[in-house]
């Protein structure tokens, strides 16, 4: 999706777009997974799921103490979503690995909530 | 006079495989299989949480792309479940569970009253891809602060309910299964067609013939002469353009292509057809684990809830979708694949008597019923045949450490107790040892270590693991559906129960079995809606999921029948952490080099089986073998260099 669409705006307007310092497409990697997730309404609130099969997991609340990397992570998955739209990971009950941030296999399980201060570096 | 045929890479694979192949005449005498780039993902495991190991397993490949995940996440479970079984102490140890700081979401785990608090002061966000790395002294080695679940007491551990919840299995084997139908019908039609396909034949093909032969064959709506004369145009103008593009690269025109025009067409046009039905049915990974490739999973369950009252969760909407999935599944299996492997294997019988090789067979089983501690439940059955005997099917023990052993005597590793010794997984050694020639090398050292995948033997014999081992055990045993559709496929091809043991025979095997998927996927999904209904929608035990309630040492298998074949992942976790985890997969049973005997594997043993080529500069008939088996060299090995960018070469020394 990412890739059609990049080669969609090169052929349409014959120059590539705005990239970050990563470079990645601010379209599609300019915003967080978090501040688009349909569940962030729940993370206002502080309702969050704490276990796979609680009843926070089975509403749909946030998976933040599940370990969920959405607020760190910088992608699309949570507008565009997977397999045309079918879902994504956390809509799925899973929280999101980070995938796309930089050495994200080095940065904490995956099941390890983000520590505040990690957290309040991303949205500083 | 022998001369020395190189493959490499060897294409419409997945991964990186070299053949070099000794020609008496035009008659191969000799086959040597290597993975040339190493798979390091069991050194980049050590040390991790064993809860995250399925998420880096499951990256050794992108086309099997959850069947590493499976696997690790059952090491994961087996491992925890013998050692809660033998007693061992409880309490992961070494790590400092402690409680979230105080106003920190999740310091007060409970119900929703309990949870209520403000988010984080300056959680309104604003942030352009800046780097979020850990804070210093954070790694993945100290990184578990806190469990999700509750440090119970080594009686109540005990007594604790360790089965996986039986939807997390259903879940579990439906995923397995889609898997299984969207990869074979993807290399039947993309990886291997081609093979026997001639693709520029087709642009002579009449459509009205070619839509009679369709509907010859089966009752699929798209077999009108109008849809065949569009799939026509449609190569014409490709061929016209001077631009194979996905059709570029075969030997067409070769005279071992022996379809008419218009089976050629037929074939073109449901290996179009495929791409777009492979896109759909991949979308059942997505529900229940967010994305393809590499959905979720998590041990003890499933990632997915179930609550019909939840626009949030498996639900009524979500299950039509599945159905949905099934069906189009079952449809394409039975209408296009099924008849479409017949009517081209009716060109191909000569292809019946070659390319068997070793005679021995193996599968680990898979596809529980009730719960993966039985084998006697698995849709697949775990079992051995040794020299094509089909009265006999031989136990397999995964524990006994003198029965599945791997070897290094011709491949690039080095064993502590030396380089002769098998070592079975649980005590398996990673030490990259290369002896073999600086890049670029026009020949490998053949008479020495010419491989990075080690040799896996059973009780030192070669084994042939994937669709025909699988189709064949079930043959064995009994099993009435497999009897029917091998019977009535042999009875049509007019060929006897010997002609399974061969390179037409495996790819028979393939279509078989995702047949019987098919059919067992509406099974599966049928109970998991019927334990709904029955008001059981348990997914996940947690129990699996606390490392202050492991054990503090565990090791344990897990094992899946990919569709590549047989697969396990051993794992030895101490105080939660990995301290050794060795993968033994499919393509490493199957690719593997010559071991200290100079037994050689199962490709080896395949090429070597009465082969001869019609022209060594196009070798086709190498190739229809080598795909048979579906070799997936990512998963025996992982890629390092980029040599993957080049085309096909062919040198004849």
């Amino acid at each position: 999706m990412v890739i059609t669409a990049v080669i969609a705006h090169y052929l349409t307007f014959q120059r590539l777009p705005e990239l970050d310092a990563h470079g990645r497409p601010l379209a599609f990697y300019g915003t967080s997974i978090h501040d688009r997730c349909y569940r962030r309404p729940f993370f206002e609130k502080g309702l969050f799921a704490n276990s796979f099969d609680d009843e926070g997991a089975k509403k749909g609340w946030c998976l933040f103490n599940l370990g969920c990397k959405g607020p760190t992570t910088y992608n699309a998955c949570a507008t565009l979503k997977w397999n045309e739209g079918t879902s994504f990971p956390i809509q799925s009950g899973h929280p999101c690995l980070g995938c796309s941030e930089p050495d994200f296999w080095d940065a904490g399980g995956f099941y390890e909530a983000l520590f505040p201060r990690q957290f309040y570096k991303a949205h500083s | 006079m022998t001369q020395r045929l190189v493959i490499d890479p060897v294409t419409r694979i997945e991964g990186h495989l070299r053949l070099e192949v000794e020609l008496e005449g035009n008659r191969i005498a000799s086959a040597y299989s290597s993975g040339t780039s190493v798979r390091g993902i069991e050194i980049i495991l050590q040390g991790r949480d064993p809860r995250d190991a399925w998420a880096f397993a499951q990256r050794i490949c992108g086309v099997c792309t959850l069947v590493h995940g499976v696997a690790s996440i059952r090491a994961v479970e087996d491992a925890l479940r013998r050692g809660w079984a033998a007693g061992s102490e409880i309490g992961g140890g070494g790590m400092a569970h402690g409680i979230p700081p105080a106003g920190f979401p999740g310091a007060t785990p409970g119900g929703p009253e309990g949870q209520r608090r403000g988010p984080p002061a300056g959680a309104a966000s604003r942030g352009r891809g800046s780097r979020m790395g850990p804070p210093p002294g954070v790694g993945p080695r100290m990184s578990r602060e806190h469990g999700h679940g509750v440090a119970l007491s080594a009686a109540d551990i005990a007594n604790a309910d360790k089965a996986i919840p039986p939807n997390a299995q259903l879940i579990r084997n439906l995923m397995i299964g889609a898997q299984y139908i969207h990869d074979h019908v993807m290399h039947f039609y993309h990886l291997h067609a081609l093979d026997w396909v001639d693709v520029v034949s087709a642009i002579k093909a009449d459509p009205q013939k070619a839509s009679a032969l369709a509907t010859s064959i089966s009752s699929h709506p798209k077999s009108s002469p109008g849809y065949f004369s569009d799939v026509r145009n449609r190569l014409k103008t490709l061929a016209e353009s001077g631009q194979l593009g996905i059709f570029a690269n075969a030997y067409w025109g070769h005279s071992g292509y022996k379809l008419p025009p218009e089976a050629n067409l037929m074939a073109v046009a449901h290996y179009l057809e495929a791409l777009e039905w492979q896109r759909e049915v991949a979308k059942l990974h997505t529900i229940f684990g967010g994305k393809n490739p590499h959905p979720n999973f998590v041990v003890g369950g499933v990632p997915s809830p179930i609550d019909l009252e939840s626009d949030s969760a498996i639900n009524a909407s979500s299950l039509a979708r599945v159905q949905a999935i099934i069906d189009q599944m079952r449809v394409f299996v039975e209408q296009v694949y099924l008849p479409d492997t017949l009517a081209i294997a009716s060109f191909y019988r000569d292809w019946a008597t070659r390319g068997e090789g070793l005679g021995n067979f193996l599968t680990v089983g898979d596809l529980p019923m009730d719960g993966i501690d039985t084998p006697e439940s698995f849709f697949f059955p775990r079992g051995i045949i040794l020299g094509r005997d089909l009265g006999t099917v031989h136990p397999l023990d995964l524990e006994d450490t003198d029965g599945i052993q791997e070897f290094v005597a011709r491949s690039w590793y080095r064993y502590a107790g030396g380089k002769e010794t098998g070592l079975h997984p649980w005590s398996g050694e990673t030490n990259l040892d290369y002896t073999g020639p600086q890049p670029p090398y026009s020949h490998l050292d053949i008479d020495g270590s010419y491989s990075w995948l080690k040799s896996p033997r059973w009780r030192g014999m070669p084994m042939e693991v994937g669709p025909l081992a699988r189709v064949l055990v079930m043959y064995a045993t009994g099993h009435e559906a497999t009897r029917t559709i091998v019977g009535d496929a042999l009875g049509r091809l007019e060929l006897t129960e010997r002609a399974l043991f061969s390179t037409l025979g495996r790819v028979l095997a393939r279509s078989v079995e995702t047949r019987l998927l098919a059919d067992a996927m509406q099974d599966w999904f049928d109970r998991l809606v019927g334990n709904i209904k029955n008001g059981d929608t348990r997914t996940f035990n947690e129990l699996y999921f606390e490392p202050r309630n492991w054990p503090r040492s565990a090791r344990g298998v897990g094992f899946m029948e990919a569709p590549r074949g047989a697969l396990t992942h051993w794992i030895d976790i101490r105080n939660s952490t990995i301290a050794n985890y060795q993968c033994v997969v499919p393509s490493t049973w199957n690719a593997g080099p010559r071991d200290a005997s100079g037994q050689p594997g199962a490709y080896e043993a395949a090429l070597q089986d009465n082969h001869e080529l019609i022209d060594p500069d196009a070798p086709l008939e190498i190739l229809r073998t080598i795909h048979s088996f579906d070799p997936c060299l990512a998963c025996a090995v992982h890629v390092l260099d980029e040599h993957g960018k080049e085309r096909v070469t062919v040198k004849v020394r």
